[in-house]
């Protein structure tokens, strides 16, 4: 099976859900699942920026296993990151993302 | 409030030019009625549009609006060359350059740096049409002086 994950809530996801949980998973091999792609909304687009280490880590992982970073672009440009964001990691928007996704549909979309 | 008015700064905060606020603005002079000069609608590779219509009065741009689609970068660009054609001649609105947006905006990233030119090009069209209007209204007004001499 193939997920995206749209990190759209914000609290502990980042630094718990996805560095504690998702991320050593995929760095190990062993999350169960194909990753698609992930898409970042509100203050979780901080991870994408440059020289965040949980961002650089996911990053290293998205490249090897070929899986999209995408940033919110709104979310990026009102927080005035979106100029600063890990080398090769766009921003969009929604059809930014079903654009992206479309060579590579994932069977689920995870909502965190 | 109109939306001319709310573009102004307000809450005793001033205006800023950042991407998040000219878009906010661009939002709210997207959904305005054009004026009656409009130029043509502008298509990019990337099947964005443009669409500018301008306010003329004494040889000025006194107004300016537009309909863009609804992407962040092409609505702050085209915000950003509204707010500074404004008051300007048609002459010297037609002279701004993408390159002056990318320089007033900071913070687009470079591959989206290509709206600042579809921007341009709808605000040129627009003018081009007005000055042919003008032209037009001039060369009127020269015919019916001579025919009332």
């Amino acid at each position: 099976m193939k997920v995206a994950y749209i990190f759209a809530t914000q609290r502990h996801n980042v630094s718990y859900v996805l560095a504690k949980m998702i991320l050593p998973q995929l760095e190990e091999n062993r999350h169960g699942v194909d990753v698609a792609g992930m898409f970042f909304f509100e203050d979780n687009n901080f991870v994408l920026v440059k020289g965040n280490p949980i961002g650089e880590r996911l990053n290293k992982v998205a490249k090897a296993k070929g899986m999209l970073l995408m940033g919110c672009d709104q979310c990026c440009y009102e927080r005035e990151i979106a100029d600063k964001l890990m080398e090769g990691v766009p921003i969009g928007c929604f059809p930014d993302l079903y654009k992206a996704l479309s060579g590579n549909m994932p069977d689920q979309v995870i909502t965190l | 409030m109109n939306a001319d008015e709310c573009t102004r700064g307000c809450c005793g905060v001033s205006r800023r030019r950042n991407v998040s606020d000219c878009f906010d603005r661009g939002l709210r002079r997207n959904r305005t009625e054009p004026f009656a000069i409009a130029g043509k609608k502008i298509t990019d590779a990337n099947g964005l549009e443009a669409q500018f219509s301008l306010k003329i009065e004494h040889g000025l741009i006194e107004a300016v609006r537009f309909r863009v689609t609804s992407c962040v970068a092409l609505t702050a660009y085209a915000e950003v060359l509204a707010e500074e054609a404004e008051k300007l001649s048609l002459s010297s609105a037609i002279a701004i350059a993408p390159q002056t947006l990318i320089d007033d905006l900071e913070g687009v990233p470079l591959f989206r740096r290509d709206r600042a030119n579809l921007a341009v090009a709808a605000l040129r069209s627009a003018i081009s049409i007005a000055t042919l209007q003008q032209g037009v209204t001039n060369e009127s007004r020269l015919h019916l002086r001579h025919a009332t001499a």
